[in-house]
């Protein structure tokens, strides 16, 4: 049974259909490429999946669980972590402060117990706070926890999103343009952190991506939207040189080498 | 039935007034996304001055009046200057919440200055006989504020027609498009403060001497009708302001006069709320909003 | 494919010396002596506070005290739907008068103890905050501000003048608790009551409600995304803030012993947003000393009048009036555009050196100029 299943996913904002009987998957343990030119409709379908938008047609099932009427928190909750294309993050705390409100699905004392400072409430703060320190340190980050993300670099701010979400402990980790705003070599190492993640957290993971090394180096299939619909899917060595692709994507794409 | 014509009669006078205010209001929205909490305030400082300009220091009636709708006016660009200014760029409740704060400051002020007695101007018709309708006196004052009421409507959609007025309204459409025009957008928001300002004065200065100049008159009478009045008309239309400030007054005073003997206290408040919940929640866009 | 920087998300302003400060490891924990120190002055700060009304020379002043107890429990309620959920609320007026007549009228007319009174008044005030919350979920940002204008406009001018309810213009009488009638010792309850309210607070931004409703208010979409219950949540704000000020209603009809509806107007409302942003909107001590300012600025003004004629009497001028009490509002409003303009976080930003050398960092005046956006920083202005 594959981890996402996303079947026939349609929707239309007035006049336009954004989307229209897109269907992908990801299996177990996959990393699954989104590509595509801009608007082709790719962050639209991380906000169908996440329940963000509502679509006008298809489903969005999570092993096997039809989820496409559940809230997004809901989701959230069964264990669907996104990050978004401009910093998902509550920019008024600090980074650990973020970590620990990111494991908010997580926490087994109700709200009540903890305005009122129940015992196991505080028990259970210090654990979150334990487990937030440890994602830190996985990502090496430990000497930010309590700093303000105000005046934090934007590609930091992307690696203190992806510690949070790893905090919210995903199985599904849908991950939109993770490296932008990296150096080449900081998306190469980004790369080797993902699987990395993978192997040590053992999470399936989407992402929609423009770094053509990076995509090509850590996905295991890719598949490619344009206008809202599906293009192109394969492994990496054929999507690269599926004619389709290129003249969509790479030939209307500006020249710099992160199209 | 035989009470709706002065119930309408006095809804459209009322009605006015909100709309004058509203007029103001979606102005500065228009522009600015700014929504003045003050602009109700404004008309108050009008009628502050025709009763201090006549009344206490005795000059002609007409030159009064005319001072007060100034005084109105520069009120308007001084809170522009030293208040909105410095806060466009924030957030909208943020400068919302500072223009509230001129309101109380405005109210405080003439508090402060002339106590809270109460004063009568005199109307622009001597002994003013007007007339009845339906059992209802109706004064030739009320009528002007009518009349007042037509003529800014008439000369605001006579101003969007001159090359001020359009590049005003290209200002609401695409701010950072005209300041590579190179018109200044400083001096545009400061007339269209100037304007809401002036706009507000005349109401208050041929509203005031239909009843009782107290501090905070106008902010407790007719900002939230007027707010409302904004709201139901799309807060981007003038047409919109006009024609709401109308219907809430009408709406208002049939209200008033139908629910009398109801035993509900309030009832011209309490049916303005119901207006204002029912636009936001089925018509957000307003009922004439061209643009969002 | 370029960085998008004009996002809606995300938007941080990155002053180069702040980033510098802020990537130092803050590894400085005070010694024994230091923490010492540190809960000595905040021992001290807080036996001062609870001595008050015992320092006070006369029981008029005492009342004062009370009253600055009702006003910083309401200024705790305008800073969780303003400051934590970053909603502004113009219509407060509505659940504090709610909170005092329900209280006034179940220790009066059904003769219940003062307790249940508060209770009541704490209920009330939930239910007609859940009420305004029921519309926030469809309505946001300037509108609901408009709303919420219009909610407490139409307690002032409709709910509060029926007859029945409210006692018309003779009142609901609310008398003290046994053993509490003095202005001294209820000054006690009220400043009893505020202290629950201030470690309730505390424990509320100390877990995970107190996180999700700040989550919800810089970014809804990402609070989602982090499983936080929007709905649920910016409900919980609208109730607690009604608890909060429905206690603080209670607690100030007691304070009167007959309750009218003259004071919960349109300018009270206002006063109490004045109170808040210029306090400093999400700093709980902040807000609290905000709310003591305003309730007792007229007769601080007062004072300073009457020193001020005493010694122009001495000096043998002839000063007029001196100092108006009607000037407390064009102060109260000429802090609150200062503070928006010059200084977004209020006396809490002013305070924050303090308040951070208490909790175990070291004293930096720095910290003062840390500019915390008022009015809940982000968020979607535009909506």
């Amino acid at each position: 049974m594959a981890v996402l299943e996303v079947d026939n996913l349609g929707i239309r904002f007035g006049g336009l259909q954004a989307l229209e009987a897109v269907t992908f998957k990801a299996e177990e343990y996959e990393i699954v490429g989104l590509m595509g030119p801009n608007g082709a409709g790719k962050t639209t379908a991380f906000n169908c999946i996440t329940g963000l938008y509502e679509p006008t047609t298809g489903t969005v099932s999570y092993r096997g669980r039809d989820v496409t009427s559940l809230r997004s928190d809901q989701r959230a909750a069964l264990g669907i972590g996104r990050t978004f294309q401009q910093v998902g993050l509550v920019r008024t705390m600090t980074v650990l402060q973020n970590l620990l409100t990111a494991q908010h699905a997580r926490i087994r004392y109700s709200a009540g117990e903890g305005m009122f400072g129940a015992p196991t409430s505080v028990t259970e703060e210090r654990a979150l706070e334990r487990r937030a320190m440890e994602v830190l340190d996985f990502m090496d980050l430990t000497h930010l926890a309590n700093t303000k993300l105000a005046g934090l670099p934007y590609g930091t701010l992307k690696m203190v999103e992806a510690s949070a979400v790893l905090a919210t402990d995903p199985d599904l980790l849908l991950l939109d343009e993770p490296s932008a705003g990296m150096s080449p070599e900081e998306s190469h190492e980004f790369g080797e952190l993902l699987l990395d993640i993978r192997r040590t957290l053992g999470v399936t993971i989407v992402m929609i991506e423009h770094h053509v090394p990076m995509v090509v180096g850590v996905c295991d299939y890719i598949y490619v939207l344009n206008f809202g619909r599906l293009l192109a899917e394969g492994l990496p060595k054929d999507i690269q040189s599926h004619p389709e692709v290129i003249s969509a994507y790479f030939g209307e794409e500006d020249t710099y080498g992160v199209a | 039935m035989d009470q709706l014509i002065p119930a309408v009669l006095i809804g459209i006078v009322s009605g006015s007034i909100y709309g004058l205010i509203a007029l103001g209001i979606v102005l500065i929205f228009k522009t600015q996304r700014v929504v003045n909490f003050a602009q109700a305030e404004f008309a108050t400082v009008g009628a502050f001055g025709l009763y201090i300009f006549h009344v206490a220091l005795g000059l002609p009636y007409a030159l009064a009046a005319v001072l007060g709708v100034a005084v109105s006016g520069v009120v308007a660009v001084l809170v522009e200057r030293v208040v909105v200014r410095p806060l466009l760029g924030s957030r909208d409740v943020t400068v919302f919440v500072a223009t509230a704060g001129v309101a109380l400051f405005i109210v405080s002020l003439t508090l402060f200055i002339g106590d809270a007695n109460i004063r009568q101007a005199q109307t622009l018709f001597p002994g003013d006989p007007g007339f009845v309708v339906s059992g209802l006196p109706i004064s030739y004052q009320q009528l002007m504020v009518i009349a007042i009421l037509l003529a800014v409507a008439a000369a605001l959609t006579l101003f969007f027609k001159l090359p001020v007025g359009r590049a005003l309204l290209a200002v609401s459409r695409e701010p950072f498009a005209v300041r590579l025009a190179g018109i200044s957008t400083s001096r545009l928001s400061l007339l269209v403060w100037l304007m809401s300002g002036l706009i507000a004065g005349l109401a208050g200065v041929t509203f005031a001497p239909t009843t009782q100049i107290t501090p905070g008159l106008f902010t407790q009478q007719a900002l939230f009708p007027a707010l409302t009045g904004a709201v139901l008309g799309g807060l981007t239309s003038l047409p919109g302001a006009f024609l709401g400030g109308i219907v809430v007054g009408i709406v208002q005073s049939s209200a008033s006069i139908y629910a009398a003997n109801s035993g509900v206290p309030g009832p011209d408040t309490a049916i303005v709320f119901v207006i204002l919940i029912a636009v936001l929640f089925f018509r957000p866009q307003g009922l004439l909003a061209k643009e969002a | 494919m370029a960085i998008d920087t004009t996002s809606e998300t995300v938007e941080l302003p990155a002053p180069a010396r702040e980033a510098a400060e802020a990537s130092a490891p803050s590894t400085f924990r005070p010694s024994a002596i230091g923490w010492a120190r540190r809960y000595a002055v905040a021992g001290g700060l807080v036996l001062f506070v609870f001595a008050l009304p015992v320092l006070v020379p006369d029981e008029a002043s005492a009342n004062l005290i009370a009253l600055a107890a009702i006003y910083a429990c309401v200024a705790l309620s305008m800073n969780v739907l303003t400051g934590y959920l970053g909603q502004l609320s113009l219509g407060h007026q509505a659940f504090y008068g709610i909170g005092a007549f329900v209280s006034a009228t179940v220790v009066t007319s059904f003769t219940l103890p003062f307790g249940a009174g508060l209770v009541a008044g704490a209920l009330s005030g939930a239910v007609a905050a859940l009420i305004l919350g029921g519309v926030a979920l469809r309505i946001r940002g300037l509108y609901l501000a408009i709303v919420t204008l219009a909610y407490g406009l139409l307690a002032e001018n409709s709910l509060f003048l029926i007859r029945s309810l409210t006692g018309g213009g003779a009142g609901v009488v609310a008398n003290r608790p046994t053993g509490f009638t003095s202005n001294r010792a209820y000054a006690y309850v009220c400043l009893g009551v505020l202290a629950l309210l201030f470690a309730f607070d505390w424990r509320l931004l100390k877990s995970k409600a107190g996180r999700a409703i700040q989550a919800i208010r810089d970014d809804e979409k990402v609070a989602a995304s982090f499983g936080i219950n929007i709905t649920g949540y910016k409900l919980l704000a609208f109730v607690l803030s009604g608890i909060y000020a429905g206690l603080a209603g209670a607690l100030f009809a007691h304070q009167l012993g007959n309750v009218v509806a003259a004071p919960f107007n349109l300018t009270l409302a206002l006063t109490f947003v004045l109170m808040t942003v210029v306090g400093g909107l999400g700093n709980r001590v902040g807000v609290i000393i905000g709310g003591a300012f305003f309730a007792t600025i007229d007769t601080i003004l007062e004072l300073i009048h009457g020193v001020v004629i005493d010694a122009a009497e001495l000096a043998n001028v002839e000063l007029g009036e001196g100092i108006d009490p009607v000037l407390a509002p064009v102060i109260g409003a000429a802090l609150l555009v200062l503070t928006l303009i010059r200084a977004p976080g209020g006396i809490g930003q002013q305070i924050s050196p303090i308040q951070n050398w208490i909790r175990g960092g070291r004293f930096d005046i720095h910290s003062m100029h840390d500019k915390t956006a008022a009015l809940g920083g982000a968020g979607d202005g535009r909506s």
